[in-house]
């Protein structure tokens, strides 16, 4: 599936800049061709993995891995395997945690001032705003963990609970309760006639307010005035049906019935029904944009619904002080974490859209910023990616770009490769210009 | 200090920019840290001269720009503080969906700085439908715009009628009801009787120019009640009873027997007065409380009829009976007590009684018999007025046998049958009797009770009026509905008279002083119902009528003016929630077999009405015309609803409307109701959009027009002072005094702070403030703790080591405690759960509620919290790194860098420790120098906390079975031992405690960090020392300029100028006294 590339002049602001572009009606008709769109998701798990148990060799069916890996073999024909890309920003910064996770996905660097809250613009949001018009939901960001309030060495744990960050000051609203991402996909703007007029009557307000105030209280407001259109344009779009002609989605309401209001209590259940959620959107056409965390950095988050595990996933069995017992915890984490990439790919390979499967025009990056749990390593850190990415991508190889150098094997080289596959050209991203190479075939 | 660069800083124009590196900078010299041992160390001199010299270019710089209000972004309410502003204007606690997740810390460590905040489209959809949620609470009726705790229709309906109750309960009283109902309220007449008297002899009290209204108001009572009270005793026209209760009164003791004396007196006069009716229906104690008599009092002219002759019946240990108070044989002899009392004083002649025909029926058991007709008691409910053809199940008939026959020699004797006292006529076997009546009865074999009958007749005097109450107890005790009656001779005046008193006693002192306005099964419904209980008609009306008013006398004689409009406007409101007088008139159709063919009220015709039969058409008018009030009330109240947002929106926004913004909120009202014609839909709308506008949402500030500061406006300081004592909007008391511009003086801002700070909402410091500075915010939500390992820290447990925190810091602040008391207090808040946890010997009476308990050892001050204690702990045991790091941060105000990333980590579970104690683990991680620096300044004040484990609490050994070791070294080698020994530390450094106290006040109150031109305000403070109370430290900031002005219009940032213009600022590095220390650069980077 092709896109138009857009001149470069749309983009001479670059990344990790506020990208305020208009809605682009030409896009929607642009994209009426009869092949299913293309669609990214990324799948966080937190804490790393045990460096020693973390391997893969060989292609295809015959490839294998260390015993971390171990679930993997199922879907080993419809991965890649990748080894040693890092994000140079989060290697060099001195906190262990909050410098190097907030940045998985832009490079960019975390901000040493508690008083200022900055990072960069990832390039999944760089994406939503390019082709997300053409959806009802520019994209969405998922979680299992809420927020966390506190600070975390000096800095505020929103570096640790957010990956997808919609600006540099500010993360893309994550979305933990189940029900309200099910509301999202299936609303259809009805009923909301009163929202609309509210929301016009405080647009008013506000362009009231502004003349007064100071310079950058303006900017503050400037967001409100922002999130007041994004909602008018969302409520108008639910009720659009944009496709005229060419490929349509294969669902068009929901097979699955509206999760219940509240948290889901065993947290296995609660990251399935978010990886059920995102591939329902996909399947409806909601958005081609994803990110889902399934913890949050440094989680306390007790896995002891994996049998033979008990204890909180951060400081038990991540900083397990090499204890045999504590350190086979923990690799049952990792092997949890691997299942549920298997599960999210072999959903997805089920579901038929014509000839192809959802998997084969999607591309998923699973990985944790994180490679060395306890030591905080981010020298590297393990990543996967699935799916065909409409064709492009060749799946069953291992790629290892360890003793490339550093400056071939930055992470934010992958994110420009994979921009440029959905038609987004940036000339350069978070630490790098360079593309990645060998990344979608052997050849 | 990694990250200092002085070339950078020496090339600013002022320290004022990069203060507190500079700060840093003569911190480590003076403690000779920097330069590190080994590099090229200044002469003392020179040291001497830098630390000086840095020293008084920060003074300088600090008094030149003191009081500088400093840029402040914009904020936008945090969660906590979104919450408590719909609290403040709804009343209601609503969970509205706004949580922690939209907030972020920044700033001096709190979640109202601006810089971090940011909103996004989702935020704002969440606010879209909390504003909603909220709206949809508001109760939109005949009376002011309030909120409802059940949203929506139900929740109009539930609103007018708990308005209705709490009105009635707490103004009225009711001494019997039907079905559990409980008496209430009678002390109003024995205040009202005692407000009365005072007022009456207020000559005499030393009082003469006291007012009716003051009397009572003193007894808490409108001036209405007392009036009513005072005229009904002083009238000389009074029938009986009335009479001899206005005559009591008047025999009240005289003014010199004391204030006790007469309250007594009232109280006897009170019961006298409320008990005389129960009396006189019989209803005994079991009326009193409802048990076993379910039946309510009515006292009217139906249920005062009375025959001249009645048949009674009564069963001996049946229902009505004495002690077996049911089904069984009563246990003594066989023997009736009839209580017989002569009740019209008026009666000249002898009170006697001719017992016509008296039969005994002696029964095997307590079989039913046939349907009878209701014979006897007329006070039932089942009988209001006797409804035609109810039936009442009775006895199976059994032979009877004449009394004389019946009962033994004695009893016979006494009963002197056929001898007529008043010249009566009386029967052979007739007897009459003055006065009560027993005998007893010789039991054949094989019968264990039997039922007496008898024709009860007045004798000659024909003005007599008697109650009857029968018994089988000698004591003449009741259980339930007694067999009882009144017996006169309805055609003699006397009766007429006697009856009239009556009724004239229940219009002017009234057992209950209106109906409940949501009836009981088994209270009468209105005329021309069936009040019979459980009948269909019955039913229905209690299923869709539902509501009775009938509150004539409370409203005459009770209610004040503004309480009338009050009750007359939930009344309102009641009748149109929902169809009410369509119902009514839908029941009355069908009870009069009238075709209204479908018709809704609103569409009755004056032909409708005429071709209904008259008794229908009486019935149905008065609804009809009530309808119609209803309607045009609730009409008339509608512009009123919309000037009541116009209300909630200066409430909700701070500060008054512009002349547009009414318009505005006015003209979306109106559009609304074009769009849908629901004026409560339309008014909820008005309220929802009122709280989506940034002016609810964010607390706006006009800078400065000008290159100065200058003052807030009036309502900007009010919305100050509310955000930082109550973390919400102002009051009203605020908003008065902000109209009347009285914020401008610092004196009056004092004052306020005073006031607030002892308000009930200054608890909210305790969360917001105390919890986000000390770590304990949302600690009751906390996950932190492996109850898996410590299942004994329950969800009770954290909840109340939570309240113990906030109730502490509430105490602190409300009552005005010193400041030194947040570490050393000698007192803490327990419950029962808590102090179980902790191992308190102390008894605490409370099982929910934090009590105050003094003198609990080791407890007391925020380093004996157990959520804070709990807070810096790993999951599985403390952590003295952690709480060393607290104190040093939050308590001490100065930071620890974060550990490098391969510091590598203690195990979280100390059975991995591999035998080591926690202490000796960090000792070998102190070894590495690099790890020292930190270390030796981290963990003395850690472990000191030793004794305290994970969850709070106090232990003696580790779980292994060592001592606790709680005392380490700094690297002077002096050792701190113990919260006591942390406790004297910290008492050696209290400037520094103050300072960091003031800093984060300032930080919390202004929205801003700490600048330099803050640090003679934070010196004022410090200098006031550890016995300044809170409220001083608090009134000091709140009076401070930076509080109380608006910054400087903003101009460009001054850039970091290095080209040589003729006039421009030195540099720093120019300033300096010395020579640059190239050779020392190298160790301070």
């Amino acid at each position: 599936m092709t896109m138009t590339n857009f001149s470069r002049r749309h983009f001479l602001r670059g990344a990790g800049v506020a990208l305020a572009l208009p809605w682009m009606e030409s896009l929607a008709k642009a994209a009426a061709s009869d092949q299913p769109p293309l669609r990214f998701a990324c799948v966080y798990f937190s804490n790393g993995i045990d460096p020693k148990r973390w391997s893969a060799k060989g292609e295809g069916a015959a490839m294998e891995f260390g015993e971390s890996g171990a679930p993997l073999t199922a879907i080993r024909e419809d991965i890649v395997f990748v080894k040693g890309l890092y994000n140079h920003q989060a290697f060099t910064n001195p906190s262990p945690h909050m410098g190097r996770m907030a940045n998985m996905l832009s490079g960019a660097r975390v901000s040493a001032d508690p008083s200022d809250i900055r990072v960069g613009t990832t390039f999944d949001q760089i994406l939503a705003k390019q082709i997300g018009a053409q959806t009802a939901l520019p994209s969405i960001a998922l979680g299992v963990e809420p927020n966390e309030l506190r600070l975390e060495d000096g800095l505020s744990m929103i570096y640790g609970s957010n990956i997808s960050w919609v600006s540099p000051t500010k993360p893309a609203t994550k979305e933990i309760y189940p029900a309200r991402v099910f509301d999202a996909l299936v609303d259809d703007g009805k009923g909301r006639r009163l929202d609309r007029s509210i929301l016009d009557a405080v647009l008013d307000d506000t362009h009231s307010i502004q003349p007064r105030i100071s310079g950058s209280d303006r900017k503050k407001l400037d967001e409100y005035l922002e999130s007041i259109r994004d909602i008018e344009k969302r409520i108008d779009r639910a009720g659009k049906e944009e496709r005229l002609e060419g490929w349509r989605p294969t669902l068009a309401k929901p097979n699955m019935p509206r999760p219940a209001d509240e948290i889901p209590q065993d947290p296995p259940d609660h990251m399935k029904l978010m990886m059920d959620l995102v591939v329902l959107a996909f399947q409806m056409d909601k958005t081609r944009i994803a990110t889902l965390m399934l913890n949050n950095d440094l989680s306390q988050m007790n896995f002891k619904f994996i049998p033979g595990v008990r204890g909180a996933l951060h400081l038990d069995l991540t900083h397990n002080g090499k204890s045999p017992e504590l350190q086979q915890m923990y690799l049952k984490t990792n092997q949890f974490h691997m299942q549920q990439l298997v599960y999210m790919v072999n959903k997805m390979k089920s579901i038929k859209e014509g000839d192809k499967t959802l998997l084969d025009s999607s591309l998923l990056l699973f990985g944790s910023n994180l490679y060395d749990g306890d030591a905080h390593g981010a020298n590297e850190m393990p990543l996967i990616i699935a799916g065909k990415a409409g064709g492009k991508l060749q799946t069953g190889r291992v790629l290892d770009y360890t003793d490339a150098g550093n400056d071939n094997r930055r992470a934010c080289s992958l994110y420009l490769s994979i921009m440029d596959h959905f038609g987004v050209t940036l000339d350069r991203f978070g630490d790098t210009d360079q593309r990645l190479p060998k990344l979608w075939s052997a050849a | 200090m990694a990250g200092v660069s002085l070339e950078a800083i020496t090339g600013q124009p002022s320290v004022a920019a990069s203060y507190q590196t500079w700060e840093k900078v003569a911190a480590v010299l003076e403690q000779h840290r920097m330069p590190p041992k080994g590099m090229p160390q200044p002469t003392d001199e020179q040291r001497a001269a830098a630390i000086a010299w840095i020293h008084g270019e920060l003074t300088a710089a600090a008094r030149k720009n003191e009081g500088d209000p400093g840029r402040i972004t914009v904020r936008r309410l945090t969660s906590g503080e979104y919450d408590y502003a719909i609290q403040d204007l709804t009343g209601l606690d609503l969970d509205t969906g706004i949580d922690a997740s939209s907030d972020s810390v920044g700033g001096e460590g709190f979640s109202n700085f601006g810089d971090v905040q940011f909103m996004q489209d989702a935020n704002l959809q969440r606010y879209l439908e909390a504003a909603k949620l909220v709206a949809a609470h508001a109760v939109v009726g005949a009376g002011p715009l309030t909120f409802y705790q059940d949203p929506g229709k139900t929740g109009f309906e539930m609103s007018a009628i708990a308005r209705l109750k709490d009105i009635y309960t707490k103004q009225g009283f009711r001494t019997v009801s039907g079905e559990g109902g409980f008496p209430y309220g009678l002390e109003k007449y024995g205040k009202g009787f005692y407000a009365a008297w005072r007022y009456q002899h207020r000559a005499a009290l030393g009082e003469p120019n006291l007012t009716l209204k003051d009397a009572a108001a003193k007894e808490g009572l409108t001036a209405r009640w007392v009036e009513h009270l005072s005229t009904v005793v002083n009238r000389k026209d009074l029938g009986y009873p009335s009479s001899d209760m206005a005559a009591r009164f008047q025999k009240l003791p005289a003014p010199n027997a004391g204030e006790k004396t007469v309250r007594e007196a009232c109280a006897e006069l009170q019961k006298t007065v409320t008990t005389w009716p129960l009396w006189l229906f019989a209803r005994g104690d079991a009326a009193v409380g409802g048990a076993g008599d379910e039946s309510p009092l009515i006292i009217n002219d139906t249920s005062l009829k009375v025959e001249g002759k009645r048949h009674f019946q009564f069963l001996r240990g049946g229902r009505g009976g004495g002690g077996g108070g049911g089904r069984g044989a009563p246990a003594g002899p066989p023997a009736v007590f009839i209580n017989v009392a002569a009740v019209n004083p008026t009666a000249k002649g002898k009170p006697v009684i001719v017992w016509h025909n008296p039969t005994i029926g002696f029964r095997a058991g307590f079989g039913r018999g046939p349907a009878q007709p209701i014979a006897g008691d007329q006070n039932a409910a089942d009988a209001n007025g006797g409804a035609a053809g109810a039936v009442r199940r009775g006895l199976p008939p059994v032979p009877r046998v004449p009394l004389r026959e019946a009962i033994t020699e004695a009893s016979a004797t006494k009963l002197a049958f056929g001898k007529s006292i008043d010249g009566a006529p009386v029967g052979a076997d007739d007897f009459e009797a003055e006065g009560n009546v027993s005998f007893e009865v010789k039991m054949p074999q094989g019968m264990t009770t039997f039922d007496f009958q008898a024709d009860a007749e007045i004798g000659a005097d024909r003005d007599q009026v008697f109650r009857v109450v029968f018994s089988d107890r000698a004591d003449g005790n009741v259980r339930g509905i007694p067999t009882r009656g009144l017996l006169g001779d309805p055609a003699s005046q006397g009766y007429q008279a006697f009856k009239n008193g009556v009724l004239e006693l229940v219009s002017l002192l009234p057992p209950n002083s209106n109906t409940e306005p949501t009836p009981a099964d088994k209270d009468p419904i209105p005329l021309p119902f069936d009040s019979t209980y459980n009948v269909p008609e019955h039913d229905e009306f209690d299923t869709t009528v539902k509501y009775i008013r009938e509150d004539k006398f409370i409203y005459d004689h009770m209610l004040d003016d503004a309480t009338r409009k009050r009750v007359d406007e939930a009344w309102t409101d009641l009748y149109a929630s929902f169809e009410y007088h369509d119902h009514y008139v839908k029941l009355l159709s069908a009870h009069y077999k009238v075709d209204l063919h479908g018709k809704h009220i609103s569409q009755l015709t004056a032909a409708d009405l005429a071709a209904m039969p008259a008794e229908a058409r009486h019935y149905m008018e008065p609804h009809i015309a009530e309808y119609k009030k209803v309607v045009a009330a609730q009409a008339a109240a509608r512009p009123k609803r919309v000037e009541d947002t116009l209300d909630f929106a200066a409430r909700a926004w701070r500060r008054p409307l512009t002349a547009q913004e009414k318009l505005g909120l006015r003209a979306f009202y109106d559009k609304s109701m074009t769009v849908e014609p629901d004026h409560q839909k339309a008014v909820r709308a008005v309220v929802a959009r009122i709280l989506v506008s940034p002016a609810f949402l964010y607390r706006v500030e006009q800078p400065s027009e000008v290159a100065a500061a200058k003052p807030l406006s009036s309502w900007e300081m009010a919305s100050r002072l509310s955000f930082f004592l109550w973390a919400s909007i102002p009051d009203d008391e605020l908003r008065r005094a902000a109209a009347a511009n009285e914020l401008a003086d610092a004196d009056q801002v004092r004052k306020q702070v005073k006031r607030m700070a002892a308000d009930p909402k200054a608890r909210r410091m305790a969360t917001e403030f105390f919890g986000q500075w000390l770590g304990f915010y949302h600690f009751d939500q906390s996950k932190g703790v492996d109850t898996s390992r410590f299942p004994e820290f329950t969800n009770e447990v954290r909840e109340s080591m939570y309240g113990e925190a906030v109730s502490f810091f509430e105490h602190l602040v409300r009552k005005d405690r010193p400041v030194r008391e947040i570490l050393t207090a000698n007192y803490t808040f327990l419950n029962q759960p808590l102090a179980k946890f902790y191992g308190v010997k102390q008894e605490i009476k409370s099982k929910n509620e934090m009590e105050y308990v003094e003198g609990v050892p080791n407890r007391g001050g925020a380093l004996r919290l157990g959520a804070i204690l709990t807070a810096t702990s790993a999951p599985l045991r403390t952590s003295p790194v952690k709480r060393g790091d607290w104190v040093l941060r939050r308590i001490l105000g100065s930071g620890t860098p974060p550990p490098p990333a391969d510091a590598g980590s203690l195990p979280n579970d100390p059975k991995l420790f591999g035998g080591l104690s926690i202490k000796q683990r960090l000792e070998v991680h102190k070894r590495n120098a690099t790890c020292a620096t930190c270390h030796l300044r981290i963990d003395p004040l850690g472990f000191a906390f030793e004794h305290y484990d994970n969850t709070g609490r106090w232990r003696e050994q580790y779980a292994d079975g060592k001592p606790v070791e709680d005392s380490a070294a700094f690297a002077d080698k002096t050792e701190v031992a113990g919260i006591d020994g942390l406790l004297k530390y910290l008492d050696t450094r209290q400037d520094q405690v103050l300072k960091t106290l003031a800093r984060k006040l300032i930080g919390y109150s202004l929205g801003r960090t700490v600048q330099l031109s803050d640090q003679p305000l934070i010196d004022k403070l410090v200098a006031e020392g550890g016995n300044a109370t809170m409220t001083q430290v608090l009134a000091e900031i709140a009076a401070s300029k930076q509080f109380r002005y608006r910054p400087a219009r903003e101009t460009a940032a001054p850039s970091v100028a290095t080209t040589d213009t003729p006039n421009r600022a030195a540099t720093v590095k120019e300033r300096l006294p010395l020579a640059p220390m190239n050779s020392q650069k190298a160790g301070l980077r």
